[in-house]
C-alpha cells in the first residue's frame, strides 16, 4: 500500500477538479489519458426492473435503463470499456424459455466488451452455452477452466487486449471451482485449474509479452470466504501484474472497491456491485503519458 | 436516491526508475449507479425495448397468472426463514402427494431461494420461477440416521437450511444438536426418507456424501412442486403463510 496515497471524496465532479487543479510546478503540462471501466456481476437473467410489488429490490435494475445510462456515459468518454463478471443466465423465466438468447443480445446492443463465465452459465449444459454464444458480439474470457475435451473448445479465450488512445489495457478472467456446486452433467468434461496460477502466467503475459499499461481480472470466483476457499482477496494476495480484480458469485454490494497488497507488495483493486443489475460500477483510470522514467503529475498529487 | 453510492480518488505515488512504462498509472477513481426509474426514465420505445419487447409478451400470459394470495410478506433470512419453512413445507406436501406417502422432512438449500422475498398481495407464476428458477427435479431419498446426522451438520455450517415443518433442531459452533424429527429425537440406528431436489441428492452444495444412496426422482420440477402447491391452495382459498416456530435455533447469534 505504499505505493499509492488514497484521497476520499464523496463527489466525482469534485475530484476531477483537483486533478485539473494542481500546480504543475514549472514542467511541462503532462498528456493525461483516462480509460473509463464500467461494469456489472451476476446479472441473472433480470432483464425487467423489479416489480413494484412492496419486495425489497421492488423498482431497482431493468437492462433498457442500464442502457440509456451506458449510452450517456458513452456520449462523454472516449475510453470506455463494458465488462461483466459472469452469471449472465438464470433467474427469470426468460432464462428458462430462451435459454440465455435474450440477455446475450441485450448486452451486445449495449457494446459489452467482454464478459466471464460464472457456475450459472453453464446452468443450459455446456451445449446451451455454446448454443447461445453466436448470439454475443464480445469474448467470453476463462483462464482456468480448461475446456479442450468439450464443445466450448477454444469457444472461450483466456485473455483479450484493448487498444484506447495508446493504451493497452489487459483483460483476463477466472472461474470459481465446479466440483460440488455445478451439476457434473451440466459441466461435463471441463477442467478447473488452479486459478491464482494460471491467471499469474496469462497476466504476466500481458503485461511483459503484450506491454499492457494496466491488466484487469474479471473474476467469479467470490469477494470472501471465512474457510480456505480461494476468494477475491486471497486471489489479489498472491496475485501479480493484476491491477483491479471487477468479481462477482457472492452478490456483494460493495460501498467502495477494496485494495489489497499483492505478492510483490502493490495494490490490486477489487470491486463488485452485488447482483441483478441493480448497480452500474464505474471505475476510472488516470495515465500519464510522458518520455521520461517518471511520472509527473503523480509526484505533484501526493497527498500527505 | 443516491446517484453515486461510493466515490474514492486515489493517487499514485510513482518512484524514480520503477515506472518504466510509457503510460503511468496516474490515479484510479470509483463510483456506482443504482439503476433506478429516476436513473433514466424514458425508456419506452428505447432500442432496447425494441429487442425486449417480443420476448415479454411470450412469457407474459402464462408468467403473470396468479397462482396464490400471500397473507403477508415471507421473508428470506438468516437461519429460518418464513419463505424457507413455506417452500420446505410446499415440497413436502406434494411429494406426499404424488408418492401417495409420508416423509420425515423436506429440505431445500439456502443458496436455492434467489430472491429475498415474496411480497403480501398477489403471487404469479413468474414469481415462483423467479424464486426457484432452476430446472432441478423433486426427489426422495433413503439414508440411515448416521448420514442425517452429518447432513444437519453440513446445513449447521450455513446457519441451517430451509426445512419442513415437525423438525428442529439447535445451531452451535456451526454444529446441529438435539435434533428432532416428527417430535423424536434423531435416532442414529434407524432410516430416514426425506424430500429433496436431484440437485443435491448428485452431491450439489458440496454435499459429496449423498451421492453414496440412490435416489427415486418425482418427476416434477422443485419448482414446479412448488406452484401445484400453491394453486392448490389458491382453489381453497386458502392464502400463502408461514411462520417462524422454532425449526432453526442459532444459539451463537
Amino acid at each position: 500500500m505504499d505505493r499509492r496515497k488514497f484521497l476520499h471524496q464523496t463527489a466525482a465532479t469534485a475530484s476531477f477538479a483537483a486533478l485539473g487543479g494542481l500546480p504543475m510546478r514549472s514542467l511541462a503540462s503532462p498528456k493525461i489519458t483516462k480509460l473509463t471501466i464500467l461494469h456489472t456481476n451476476d446479472v441473472h437473467s433480470r432483464i425487467d426492473p423489479f416489480p413494484m410489488d412492496g419486495s425489497r429490490n421492488q423498482g431497482l435494475g431493468g437492462v433498457a435503463r442500464r442502457s440509456k445510462l451506458i449510452d450517456e456515459i458513452r456520449a462523454q468518454e472516449s475510453n470506455l470499456l463494458l465488462l461483466d463478471s459472469g452469471d449472465i443466465f438464470q433467474g427469470t423465466p426468460y432464462f428458462n424459455f430462451f435459454g440465455g438468447e435474450l440477455e446475450m443480445k441485450l448486452m451486445s446492443q449495449m457494446g459489452y466488451d467482454a464478459s466471464t463465465i460464472g457456475n450459472h452459465d453453464f446452468d443450459g449444459g455446456l451445449d446451451g452455452l455454446v448454443k447461445q454464444l453466436p448470439h454475443a458480439t464480445f469474448p467470453f474470457i476463462n483462464c482456468n477452466y480448461d475446456f479442450s475435451d468439450t464443445v466450448m473448445s477454444e469457444k472461450a479465450i483466456p485473455c483479450k487486449v484493448f487498444n484506447k488512445s495508446g493504451l493497452r489495457i489487459g483483460v483476463l478472467g477466472v472461474g470459481i471451482a465446479l466440483h460440488g456446486l455445478v451439476p457434473l452433467k451440466l459441466y461435463g468434461d471441463t477442467r478447473y485449474l488452479d486459478p491464482v496460477v494460471e491467471a499469474n502466467k496469462v497476466a504476466s503475459h500481458l503485461r511483459n509479452e503484450e506491454k499492457c499499461d494496466y491488466v484487469i481480472c474479471l473474476s467469479h470466483l467470490g469477494y470472501k470466504y471465512e474457510n480456505a476457499q480461494v476468494d477475491d482477496i486471497k486471489f489479489a494476495r498472491s496475485s501479480k501484474y493484476i491491477d483491479l480484480i471487477l468479481g462477482g458469485h457472492t452478490h456483494t454490494f460493495m460501498k467502495e472497491p477494496h485494495f489489497i497488497s499483492n505478492n510483490e507488495n502493490k495494490p490490486v483493486m477489487i470491486n463488485q456491485v452485488g447482483w441483478a443489475g441493480i448497480v452500474l460500477g464505474r471505475i476510472d483510470v488516470m495515465f500519464e503519458k510522458n518520455a521520461k522514467n517518471r511520472c509527473v503529475t503523480c509526484q505533484n498529487q501526493v497527498v500527505r | 436516491m443516491t446517484r453515486w453510492s461510493a466515490a474514492i480518488l486515489i493517487i499514485i505515488v510513482c518512484i524514480g526508475v520503477s515506472c518504466s512504462s510509457v503510460n503511468h498509472l496516474a490515479g484510479e477513481h470509483a463510483r456506482s449507479y443504482q439503476i433506478t426509474d429516476t436513473t433514466s426514465p424514458a425508456i419506452e420505445g428505447s432500442r432496447l425495448e425494441k429487442v425486449i419487447t417480443p420476448y415479454r409478451e411470450k412469457l407474459s400470459a402464462e408468467m403473470n397468472e396468479v397462482i396464490g394470495l400471500a397473507a403477508s410478506s415471507l421473508e428470506k433470512g438468516t437461519g429460518e426463514s418464513t419463505l424457507g419453512n413455506w417452500v420446505a413445507d410446499a415440497v413436502l406436501s406434494q411429494a406426499e402427494l404424488i408418492s401417495h406417502k409420508f416423509f420425515d422432512f423436506a429440505i431445500c438449500n439456502s443458496g436455492g431461494l434467489r430472491i429475498p422475498s415474496l411480497p403480501a398481495g398477489p403471487i404469479t407464476r413468474g414469481q415462483i420461477f423467479e424464486l426457484m428458477p432452476f430446472d432441478n427435479y423433486l426427489v426422495t431419498m433413503k439414508v440411515p440416521g448416521t448420514v442425517i446426522a452429518q447432513l444437519f451438520d453440513h446445513m449447521a455450517e450455513s446457519n441451517g437450511w430451509p426445512i419442513s415443518e415437525g423438525v428442529s433442531y439447535e445451531i452451535k459452533d456451526q454444529k446441529a444438536q438435539k435434533i428432532m424429527i416428527k417430535n423424536q429425537l434423531l435416532n442414529l440406528d434407524e432410516t430416514y426418507e426425506f424430500v429433496l431436489s436431484d440437485y443435491l441428492a448428485e452431491g450439489g452444495s458440496n454435499l459429496d456424501f449423498l451421492k453414496a444412496y440412490p435416489y427415486k426422482n418425482l418427476n416434477i420440477y422443485y419448482r414446479d412442486a412448488i406452484i401445484e402447491f400453491a394453486l392448490l391452495k389458491h382453489v381453497a382459498s386458502i392464502s400463502i403463510d408461514a411462520r417462524i416456530e422454532g425449526r432453526i435455533v442459532l444459539m451463537d447469534k
